[in-house]
């Protein structure tokens, strides 16, 4: 038996404290970029703008290429610098968010296409990290694209408009769009920076 | 006669006001902003570096700039750069390009403040429309500005300038806040649908002016969010 060169023998990658530290510090910058550059970059019209949401897209992109639960604090900043320079609350702007990571988990569940074959879980044999690019990017853009669509509906239900809804349509879709290719982007830049399982031998 | 009369004081009032502003503009035009004040349009948002403002220091007025919009999209906000420390309180008016009115100060921290822009939902003000004297309030929503509280048969047409209103004592009067850009309205319906124009292009705010000195009619610090609710 050689010990280290089957799958199930080695070592799962863990979160890292060092990961999700710099997740967190990437979501302060990108932040300051959402609300500086793209407020410049896509004026918004009277019903809003349909504008990239950067700190959706991080989530989406580091859950797709890392591990979601390294997220974990980027969230809770990302929504403690928006929520202060905003009427709105903090708690809003985190509950806004979790959709996103939740979607970053779920796709990571989901079955992958290649190289083990069809209808086996990304959980499983191996960390998600070894998908196929392709498959990085498409989980990366699906849950970017929901999730903005979520984050948007539910800050305008926190606002107490819910007819602003229909109001923002144009304005969701468009923000949909722009996360979720900001985000398939960002998961193949972060793609190198997976973690691997490892064995005896490395 | 009491009509001509009344008619007369509106008149006197509107001339008061219009004073009011014309003085605002040359202590504008005093305190240096730059490429010539507002009439070169120095508060146009034209950059950065374009419109940089100085001589905060003009009696009555507080220039400002923008540091960041509301990320929320429901509501329309802007944090701005003075606060209590330069005598920025809760309900001062907030003026953009060509003194008009833009929105109200509504919260306010020691060196930075909140304006409540009037195309935000939640924003409402008292105002008269400038020919007939019609009275309403002017409120934000998703789909821009509308006079709201106006009767069916009102003397109103498309293209009236709608200004601010010194009921309720919590505005300077006569600020131009909007034009009208439609009005409908049914024999049944209670209120006239009245669709205003804002005059400024709230995205691309940069600068703001802020009246500090209370203006005849005006009562700053009367409400917590300057508004009057319609």
């Amino acid at each position: 038996m050689i010990v280290g060169d089957a799958p199930a023998q080695r070592a799962a990658p863990r979160p890292s404290a060092v990961a999700a530290a710099a997740a967190a510090t990437l979501a302060a910058a990108l932040v300051v970029l959402q609300l500086s550059l793209v407020p410049a970059l896509f004026p918004a019209g009277a019903l809003g703008a349909a504008a990239p949401l950067l700190p959706v897209a991080l989530v989406a992109a580091w859950g797709a290429a890392r591990d979601p639960i390294e997220v974990a604090p980027a969230l809770v900043v990302a929504a403690a610098a928006l929520g202060a320079v905003s009427t709105e609350r903090v708690g809003w702007f985190l509950l806004a968010l979790l959709p996103t990571a939740a979607l970053a988990v779920t796709a990571r569940a989901l079955p992958r296409r290649a190289p083990w074959g069809r209808g086996r879980s990304a959980l499983d044999a191996r960390s998600a990290g070894e998908s196929p690019p392709a498959d990085v990017a498409l989980r990366a853009a699906a849950a970017a694209a929901v999730g903005a669509a979520a984050y948007l509906a539910l800050l305008a239900l926190a606002a107490g408009r819910p007819a602003l809804l229909s109001a923002l349509g144009p304005s969701i879709v468009g923000a949909a769009a722009w996360s979720a290719a900001l985000a398939a982007a960002l998961a193949l830049l972060l793609r190198p920076l997976r973690p691997r399982r490892r064995g005896l031998f490395g | 006669m009491a009509r001509l009369s009344a008619e007369v004081a509106a008149l006197r009032e509107e001339r008061a006001a219009a004073a009011q502003i014309a003085e605002l503009l040359e202590a504008v035009g005093a305190a240096g902003l730059a490429d010539g004040g507002l009439a070169g349009g120095a508060l146009a948002g034209s950059g950065p570096g374009g419109a940089a403002v100085e001589g905060r220091g003009a009696p009555g007025i507080v220039a400002a700039s923008v540091l960041a919009r509301d990320p929320s999209p429901a509501r329309a906000s802007l944090l701005i750069d003075r606060g209590r420390a330069h005598g920025v309180r809760v309900g001062q008016p907030a003026l953009g390009p060509a003194a008009t009115l833009v929105g109200v100060v509504t919260e306010v921290a020691e060196r930075s403040a909140r304006v409540r822009l009037l195309i935000d939902a939640g924003s409402a003000v008292t105002a008269v429309v400038q020919g007939s004297r019609t009275p309403g309030a002017l409120a934000g929503g998703s789909g821009g500005l509308r006079l709201e509280l106006v009767p069916p048969g009102a003397p109103i047409a498309v293209g009236d300038a709608v200004l601010t209103s010194a009921l309720g004592g919590r505005l300077p009067p006569g600020l131009l806040a909007g034009r009208i850009t439609a009005v409908r309205a049914q024999p049944h319906d209670l209120f006239a649908t009245v669709e205003v124009e804002p005059l400024v292009d709230y995205a691309r705010l940069e600068q703001l002016l802020l009246l500090t000195d209370p203006l005849p009619g005006a009562a700053l610090d009367a409400a917590p969010d300057g508004a009057a609710s319609p």
